[in-house]
């Protein structure tokens, strides 16, 4: 890509995945631009982790293409500077927090700096020495969200981040999104926290079934109202306005 | 990051979860039993407390670590990928920069340098005691018996962690890690006796001495070339020969049976038992094709299964 050029971002052309006889996703297309948040929201089963995984490398599309600044993602090469925090996060047990932060750390290559900021947004620092299995939710999920988050990966794929947070934390959080969205980094968020949501992601994507719903955004009806009016089937409020402005003389 | 960095990083989590595993220190237990078991038996058999010398153990300690090695080298290979694909702990390593491949490869060289370590270690120790207790003599042997043990257990671990990237869950591949032992150490015997037996040369008819069909020593055989059976025993002799080398490269437990009559001066002759009529460059052959066969395909195997694998 040459310099000063637009970075395409990330892209999702046609892509399917099955699981058996179930299908997840069915052709779905989204382009996510350097810079930007992106919200999922859909019922469960709708294929808001599916597309996250398939991001992540975790899965394989059954068809279609997924790009990073136009190279394929696939398992076999998964994206280098991305961050996933999964809807369950699962460490090994036997391992201890510190061991973990390091890992990640190390992995990812973070300055102490880096460190610092992500201890301070998650609290992490104060279990460094327990063992992973001892962990209560709570702290499992803050573990989770330091190492997705440490290295400051250019790609944020992130599954229900602000469940199980304390107001406090949920704070720093979001803070800290936006500040590493506002330095370029691409943020799909799968969540439904509408309020948290419509803060944060300028466009939304409503899916049901593997497919694209709707594409709302929520600064001209909330994520909430345009979720429960899209999933009823009713026309948008965007709509209704471009209509009424029509009919107009 | 650099690929050998990552398969440093990933080597180190994996010893040091090994450090921390029961089923871990369990499988040390058995391979110290293994060590130890046969020259503590024999001096017991003997009505002494201690250790029974090499000239005795060799034998037994061929004929146990041919069948436990296999199942312990298995079943941790088997739990390698397994266990983490089960509980998702996998993910947040394969999702950080480190790639599949380097997974894998970290997983493999942490768990097998462990385990090869821990190996040597107990079998030197061993080694080392009863050389001291009942002297040197036969202590080639059973080095022997102890190196071609190692080859057997990586090759074994090789074709649990193939079968531990089914992504089917611990249970199942442990269950398919049990079968498989089964096959290579009794199934794959069996089927090599059989037709070895099948394909040995009839005997010929006994009809007295010097008389029409009498077995003639085989020199002497060989060397008339006017005497009709002579001509027809050698290609005879040979077919079995050429099939016992192939079937023994299909087997790792006959392999390493062959790798440990081959390095030991006093099991030697138990070569010309198994593969009858064959020429050294034939054993270092069959050896060679049979462990490079069994070291590399199932890892090749297990990691492209392990590529293409969804996670989640």
């Amino acid at each position: 890509m040459s310099p000063g050029a637009e970075s395409p971002g990330l892209e999702l052309r046609r892509v399917a995945k099955h699981f058996g006889a179930t299908r997840a996703l069915d052709g779905l297309d989204l382009t996510c631009r350097e810079g930007s948040v992106t919200g999922l929201v859909g019922p469960n089963g709708s294929g808001k982790s599916t597309v996250l995984a398939l991001c992540a490398g975790l899965l394989a599309p059954n068809a279609g293409r997924i790009l990073l600044d136009g190279c394929e993602i696939s398992t076999g090469a998964p994206p280098a500077s991305s961050g996933f925090l999964p809807q369950q996060e699962a460490f090994h047990p036997l391992l201890t927090v510190r061991e973990v932060v390091d890992f990640a750390v190390v992995a990812r290559g973070a300055s102490d700096g880096d460190r610092l900021r992500l201890f301070a947004v998650t609290g992490v620092e104060a279990v460094l020495e327990r063992l992973v299995g001892q962990l209560s939710g709570g702290w499992a999920r803050r573990l989770a969200l330091f190492s997705a988050l440490v290295g400051a990966p250019r790609l944020l794929l992130l599954d229900e981040p602000f469940v199980g947070l304390e107001p406090e934390t949920l704070d720093g959080l979001t803070d800290h999104l936006a500040e590493r969205v506002a330095r370029g980094a691409i943020a799909v968020v799968a969540s439904h926290d509408f309020e948290i949501l419509d803060r944060l992601a300028p466009r939304i994507m409503v899916l049901e079934e593997g497919r694209e719903k709707a594409t709302v955004e929520p600064g001209v009806e909330s994520s909430r109202v345009a979720y429960r009016r899209e999933l009823a089937g009713t026309p948008s409020v965007a709509a209704d306005e471009r209509a009424s402005h029509a009919a107009t003389p | 990051m650099p690929r050998r960095r990552e398969i440093l990083l990933v080597a180190w989590r994996e010893v040091r979860l090994l450090g921390r595993s029961r089923a871990a220190a369990g499988a040390l237990a058995l391979l110290v039993v293994v060590a130890w078991l046969p020259g503590i038996l024999l001096a017991l058999r003997s009505g002494a407390l201690g250790l029974a010398p090499f000239t005795q153990t060799v034998p037994l300690q061929v004929a146990l670590a041919g069948v436990v090695l296999p199942l312990l080298a298995l079943l941790a290979g088997a739990e390698l990928l397994a266990g983490e694909l089960e509980d998702g702990s996998l993910i947040p390593l394969v999702t950080l920069p480190i790639s599949r491949r380097a997974c894998f490869a970290g997983k493999l060289v942490g768990r097998s340098s462990l385990l090869a370590a821990a190996y040597l270690v107990i079998f030197t120790a061993a080694g080392a005691t009863t050389a001291i207790v009942r002297g040197s003599e036969g202590l080639r042997d059973w080095a022997s018996v102890a190196g071609a043990g190692l080859l057997l257990s990586i090759a074994a671990a090789g074709v649990g962690v193939a079968l531990g990237t089914a992504g089917r869950g611990r249970v199942r591949a442990f269950g398919t890690a049990l079968v498989a032992w089964v096959v290579l150490v009794f199934g794959l015997d069996a089927a090599l006796l059989t037709v070895v037996v099948a394909s040995a040369p009839p005997p010929p008819p006994q009809v007295g001495e010097h008389g029409h069909g009498e077995l003639q020593p085989p020199a002497r055989a060989a060397a008339s070339e006017d005497d009709p059976h002579a001509r027809h025993a050698e290609p005879l002799k040979k077919r079995p020969a050429r099939l016992s080398s192939a079937l023994m490269a299909l087997s790792p437990v006959s392999l390493f049976r062959l790798t440990a009559f081959a390095g030991s001066p006093a099991l030697r002759p138990r070569l010309e038992l198994v593969l009858p009529g064959s020429s050294t460059t034939g054993v270092v052959a069959t050896l060679a094709m049979g462990w490079s066969l069994w070291l590399v395909l199932p890892l090749v195997h297990g990691l492209r299964r392990f590529l293409r694998l969804d996670l989640n």
